[in-house]
């Protein structure tokens, strides 16, 4: 099979799973106890006139599944109604959010690599040494601190004790200087504790197969340490570290909740955490609908990296 | 709580009732206004969580009903003290037992040239949209019809003699009669919940959703500097206000320290001794009417047995949740009226409760 084949078929599985993970949560919603009309009404005593114009209004009254078909219907063309609590476009709240989402998700993700991966090599190649030692050390601080408190710690040094940084966002637009370098904290703050786990992962696949016989002989034919490494060990060793800086991608992508309260930030994770009190079903669903796809297309990139890699690996 | 720097922003206070915390601004009713030190002209403050609605008749929280405050007005809004003073209504007086005759200042103007020149039909229209809606009880409990006189003279008819009617009104803000209907929508031109349209001193300017809120001087504001006897100025001082969505408490003192932000009206109780020793920072102390409370469900046991109520209620410890969660900020209370509303907090009806409640 053709990678463009594969792709296409990947592509296609996306629909059965968006379709059962939204059929999930729809269900589970309205499972769960409260009522959008009592929102509405702010739980005020409205005839039960006024309640039925409002269930008609925003389609409650209908048999569940078939709400839930009128919805995935209008989410297929991306028209995602308008919250019953606020009034607002759905589709243009996610997508006011979305690139705050994306550029600090992506940004902690590229720093979770550029961190974990070179010392995922030093710690294997180095190991039982000093800067195993030390890499070791900070990798377990780094999974084992919470990220809001990491977030007010650097806050409290960066921002104000030395005033490097604003504490909420200036306002800029996005992917200018400013915002970038405000970024900068936030990112750290989220790509931490995935820098660690990239690091500790790579150096145990690594360490894996620098006992292999094939690393010995490369070495015996006179290959520098440089190119076994490079060549040879990480090539093999990496594809672990892939699959879960993939799941990572989409870790950090959206659940940045925490992170987005301490430093102000605008992006889906309140949305959702809000929605999810109001009982906003509109925006919960569009919302999980995201990050179901998410998942699903990082999943992907991971299997695309696979055939790269190994040249072992077809389709 | 409010708290804010010294060295930028002067002569704010801070108003005792919940859902006017940023009152101190400019408020000409109350005779306060607030002053930028230097050139700045926009005030940066805070709010813990985003505007949630726009339309008065939707909002249902305090935090929306502060953020659009300086938007809308009434007819009577209360001063610092909780005296009514006029607002949109110049005079007001109390026919019979059931009937209001207010005098509607002339010549103000809503924010958007749509809405044009308030009238009696604004405040018909702006009481009537209340049916049905979030805020249905605000007038449901005591309207019963209007009559206009003429444009500038109204009568409102209450369903009884209703004691806290002024109260009641002040709660009320005026809108525009071409607003679309909270309920049935349709294609007024002035859509509430998209822009706010009021006739307050400030004017909605953008808003970006859970990021900031902005609202600039309206410049057709009806105030002249001479309806009250205050020394507040024609014009408001600060041209622009800037609400920063932080939902942290500790990020709202951090922004504050760092002067991100000028004026934080909620600022966590455990950051109030720090600031109060803070020579830059001034800290808004005040009793407010703000309070925690817990309603017992008296239908459902075994909450319908006034023996298990008394007995909750008197397991509160209500001296070591002000000590330890509200690190020594506030008062303890047995009844639901706060003591700045002292005509309505008689002492003998406090010792019943408390003698009746607390074993």
């Amino acid at each position: 099979m053709s990678l463009g084949r594969y792709v296409l078929k990947r592509v296609v599985i996306t629909v059965p799973v968006a379709v059962g993970v939204t059929a999930i949560t729809f269900s589970m919603l309205h499972l769960a106890p409260g009522d959008p009309v009592d929102v509405i009404v702010g739980f005020g005593d409205a005839d039960a006139e006024t309640r039925q114009e409002i269930r008609t209004a925003y389609n409650l009254q209908l048999p569940l599944w078939e709400q839930y078909l009128r919805w995935l219907g209008d989410a297929i063309v991306l028209e995602f109604g308008e919250s019953p609590i606020t009034g607002r476009d759905v589709g243009a709240s996610i997508a006011a959010r979305l690139p705050y989402t994306l550029a600090l998700g992506m940004s902690a993700w590229l720093l979770a690599i550029a961190i974990g991966i070179p010392a995922g090599i030093i710690a294997a190649v180095n190991q039982g040494e000093p800067a195993d030692e030390v890499s070791r050390f900070a990798a377990l601080a780094g999974i084992a601190t919470p990220n809001f408190w990491l977030g007010l710690l650097l806050l409290l040094v960066f921002s104000v004790h030395l005033g490097w940084f604003r504490v909420v966002p200036p306002d800029a637009p996005l992917l200018s200087l400013e915002m970038v370098w405000f970024m900068l904290l936030p990112t750290i703050t989220l790509g931490t504790a995935s820098a660690a786990v990239i690091m500790r992962l790579l150096r145990a696949s690594m360490l894996r197969e620098l006992n292999k016989e094939y690393v010995r002989t490369a070495r015996a034919k006179g290959l520098s340490e440089r190119t076994v490494i490079w060549k040879h060990v990480l090539r093999n060793a990496v594809l672990p570290v892939v699959t879960v800086a993939g799941l990572q991608l989409a870790f950090l992508v959206d659940g940045a909740v925490v992170v987005e309260q301490v430093f102000a930030w605008p992006g889906l994770g309140r949305l959702l955490v809000g929605a999810v009190f109001e009982r906003d079903f509109p925006v919960i669903q569009a919302g999980v609908l995201l990050i179901a796809v998410t998942i699903v297309l990082a999943n992907l990139l991971v299997d695309l990296c696979y055939a790269y890699l190994d040249p072992r690996i077809r389709y | 709580m409010a708290a804010w720097n010294n060295d930028v922003l002067s002569g704010f206070e801070t108003h005792p009732l919940e859902g006017h915390r940023y009152n101190g601004i400019f408020a000409p009713h109350a005779g306060v206004y607030a002053e930028l030190n230097g050139e700045e002209t926009e005030l940066v403050a805070d709010t813990e969580a985003d505007v949630s609605a726009t339309d008065p008749v939707s909002i249902t929280g305090t935090v929306s009903q502060s953020m659009t405050d300086l938007l809308y007005e009434r007819l009577i809004a209360f001063d610092s003290e909780g005296t009514p003073r006029p607002q949109l209504a110049t005079d007001w007086e109390q026919l019979d037992e059931t009937t209001w005759r207010f005098e509607l200042r002339s010549g103000v103007q809503f924010h958007d040239e749509a809405a044009g020149e308030l009238t009696a039909e604004d405040v018909r229209t702006t009481l009537e949209r209340h049916e049905n809606t979030a805020r249905d009880a605000d007038v449901s409990d005591w309207y019963a019809g209007m009559e206009i006189i003429d444009d500038h003279e109204i009568e409102i008819i209450l369903q009884e003699p209703y004691s806290p009617f002024e109260a009641a009104i002040s709660n009320v803000c005026i809108v525009p009669e071409n607003a679309v209907d909270p309920i049935d929508g349709g294609d007024a031109p002035i859509d509430l919940s998209e822009t706010p349209v009021g006739t307050g001193p400030y004017r909605y300017e953008e808003h970006q959703e859970d990021d900031r809120w902005r609202m600039t001087r309206f410049d057709d504001h009806w105030y002249t500097g001479e309806e009250y006897d205050t020394d507040v100025p024609a014009t408001p001082p600060i041209e622009t206000i800037t609400l920063e969505v932080i939902t942290e408490g500790s990020s709202r003192h951090n922004a504050l320290e760092t002067g991100d932000i000028d004026l934080s009206v909620a600022v966590p109780s455990a950051s109030v001794t720090e600031f109060e020793a803070h020579d830059s920072v001034a800290v808004g102390r005040r009793t407010s009417s703000f309070r925690e409370f817990v309603l017992f469900p008296l239908a459902t046991k075994p909450f319908n047995n006034r023996k298990v109520r008394q007995g909750i209620t008197s397991l509160i410890d209500r001296d070591r949740i002000i000590d330890d969660v509200y690190n020594t900020v506030g008062e303890a209370a047995v009844t639901p009226i706060a003591p700045m509303l002292e005509p309505y907090a008689s002492p003998e009806f406090r010792a019943r409760i408390e003698d009746e409640y607390l074993l």
